[in-house]
């Protein structure tokens, strides 16, 4: 499975822009930030651990230098998108070094997967024309075994009516490179087949416009409208999508297919208002795209001030997502092969809910810890298989839990 | 209808006049009120609007002490006029920076609205005779030698 | 009609402008970093990035903006 890099709106390197400006280096404030995180999933599947570090640099003219740095280690099993069978099920793996057995009446989880990411980033934001008009630029870069990713990102801020209202655009281009252990599988080709290249190469375009207004002493909204386009290889490299007649035997495997290109829009507003000591944050994201995904997101977190630098804030999620539009668990071996093909459970349709909770509190010298425990639930839509294989389920969900502890020092 | 929207347009007139009259009363009672500076007659006066959720006032307050301690001999005076909402919050940020200077409190912001104040945290500088000379807003280490010598003039006259 | 909704938009932009913008001196809530938006950027970008590998949609927040309005 890759981790994806989500295209963060970071700021550029430090030499490009810090040149010299030695007699201000004394009066620059350092912020540090550092986390540990544990995510794991239920039945054997995904576990990560991740350790991040940030830190922020201001100088005495408001510039801002930012570095992060972190490092995720991924253990555990993901679906392969091959049909749960009523057989036994040999099958190649996506390396092609070996085969993976999958037992009958089961999820196929594929276990040949471990893998290190390390990811950098570092940005630059400062005023331009004057105090009220910012500019940001950055560059992130991460790597693991078989996924490689670019990215340069650039932004401007403007502050309107006596610092009521904020008005933001910005725009991130990635390059990445996708190294398929094995090479790549040629799509809709048989899983054992010969594979292609040993490279494939993905860009994306991400654009953000929002404003953010203060609606009162108590109140702020954010408004964001963002774009994102995506060219070249758009593949899992290590799904797959089952073959199977009618009598429930899988006939053939498939590597999975999907478009070369897409397009997604979404609409994010986020509203947090001060109840003389808690804060309520509130926030909605509808999104659509050419792969015929449309979800809408509503995350709610409250923050109860406890008094003395501790706090606790209780958080809810609700996702839902539509299938794509070539999603199918499996195909139908007497019809023709689709175009575009993909069982990866990750464009099914499901709803997902999260529960969870933070806790700060406030350490020696000036300290801020934070304690986060959440549980995340996916729950997809029962795809119906063929009669034989009634009682199996496709893409049953899974549960999740993260664990994180942080300190601002 | 026409009888109706007659009757509903006298009323949006009597609501747009009721509108404007409000924002005249609510304008005057904004003004606020200044800072009662005649015990101070002849001094150069630096009235420094600060509070405790202003990150760069952090920084103001050692500098303040520092003009407190070279200048008040010559007759300079800074007075902290402290803006939050609750006390408590101003006393756990003085704990935490400490003050050489006289602090008031302004929860209100009636002092801090009848001086228009244009940004957190503001300094207000007036000469010996009661007239305001300069005012900038932020704090900047760069800017204090321009700042300094802005204090000295006054002084001198 | 016109006048009638003329009159109306010249009410509501009243009641805009008696509530007004939030003065500097004001905004000591606004201040409070659960009222500021990207004040936990390093957590929310976890939990974005773990959100993004998940599920198919990336994307919404944008930069910090808010707090203190401090020069």
């Amino acid at each position: 499975m890759q981790l994806k890099n989500s295209n963060k709106i970071a700021l550029a390197a430090a030499g490009l822009l810090g040149a010299v400006n030695t007699a201000q280096v004394s009066a620059a404030d350092w912020d540090h930030e550092a986390s540990v995180l544990y995510y794991g999933e239920s039945d054997g599947r995904v576990q990560d651990g991740s350790i991040k570090y940030k830190g922020k640099r201001t100088n005495d003219d408001d510039n801002v230098l930012t570095l992060n740095l972190g490092i995720d280690t991924l253990t555990g099993s993901s679906p392969s998108g091959i049909a749960p069978s009523g057989d036994v099920q040999v099958v190649a793996t996506p390396s092609g070094g070996s085969t993976t057995t999958y037992q009958a009446n089961k999820l196929t989880l594929d276990d040949t997967f471990l893998d290190t990411r390390v990811d950098l980033g570092a940005s630059w934001d400062q005023s331009i024309l004057d105090e009220n008009t910012r500019l940001n630029v950055g560059a992130s870069l991460s790597k693991e075994y078989d996924y490689l990713h670019l990215g340069v990102s650039g932004g401007v801020s403007r502050e309107l009516n006596n610092n009521n209202t904020t008005l933001s655009l910005g725009l991130a281009y990635s390059a990445d490179t996708i190294e398929a252990v094995g090479n790549t599988p040629v799509p809709l080709a048989d899983i054992s087949a010969a594979k292609g290249s040993s490279d494939e190469s993905k860009d994306t375009l991400d654009f953000v416009v929002g404003v953010t207004q203060v609606l009162s002493k108590n109140s702020i909204l954010q408004l964001n409208y963002g774009l994102t386009q995506a060219d070249g290889y758009l593949n899992d490299p290590y799904k797959r999508i089952s073959r199977v007649d009618s009598s429930g035997k899988i006939v053939q495997n498939l590597n999975e297919s999907r478009p070369g290109d897409r397009l997604g829009h979404n609409i994010y507003g986020a509203l947090k208002h001060n109840f003389s000591d808690n804060v309520l944050s509130t926030s909605a994201r509808l999104h659509t795209d050419d792969f015929g995904i449309d979800s809408v997101t509503l995350d709610t977190k409250y923050n109860i001030n406890l008094g003395n630098r501790r706090s606790i804030e209780p958080h809810i999620r609700y996702y839902h997502q539509t299938a794509a539009d070539f999603y199918a668990p499996q195909l139908d071996a007497t019809a023709p092969i689709p175009e575009f093909a993909s069982a990866d459970y990750r464009l099914a349709e499901f709803d997902a809910y999260t529960l969870g909770a933070t806790y700060r509190f406030g350490g020696r010298k000036g300290r801020e810890w934070r304690v986060t425990g959440e549980l995340y639930s996916q729950n997809p839509k029962r795809e119906k298989l063929t009669a034989s294989q009634a009682g199996l389920d496709a893409n049953p969900g899974f549960d999740a839990l993260l664990l994180s502890i942080g300190v601002k020092f | 209808m026409k009888k109706f929207l007659a009757v509903l347009n006298n009323r949006i007139t009597l609501l747009i006049l009721f509108g404007l009259l409000t924002t005249q009363v609510s304008a005057i009672a904004a003004d606020g009120k200044p800072v009662d500076l005649s015990p101070y007659k002849g001094k150069v006066v630096l009235l420094d609007f600060w509070a405790s959720w202003c990150t760069p006032c952090r920084k103001s307050f050692p500098w303040l002490n520092q003009m407190k301690e070279k200048k008040s001999a010559k007759g300079l005076v800074i007075i902290g006029v402290n803006v939050d909402e609750k006390n408590a919050d101003a006393q756990y940020f003085l704990e935490q920076n400490k003050a050489a200077f006289n602090i008031i409190y302004d929860p209100k912001g009636v002092h801090a609205s009848f001086y228009n104040i244009p940004g957190m945290p503001t300094s207000l500088i007036f000469g010996r005779d009661g007239k305001l000379i300069h005012q900038h807003s932020g704090f900047k280490t760069k800017n204090t030698v321009g700042y300094e010598r802005l204090i000295d003039n006054a002084l001198s006259q | 009609m016109i006048r009638l909704i003329t009159c109306i938009l010249m009410t509501l932009s009243l009641g805009a402008c008696s509530s007004a913008s939030v003065k500097p001196w004001e905004r000591g809530n606004l201040a409070k970093s659960s009222m500021t938006f990207g004040y936990d950027s390093m957590i929310d970008s976890t939990d974005d990035h773990i959100y993004f590998s998940k599920e198919a949609t990336s994307g919404g927040r944008s930069f910090g903006a808010g707090g203190c309005g401090c020069n």
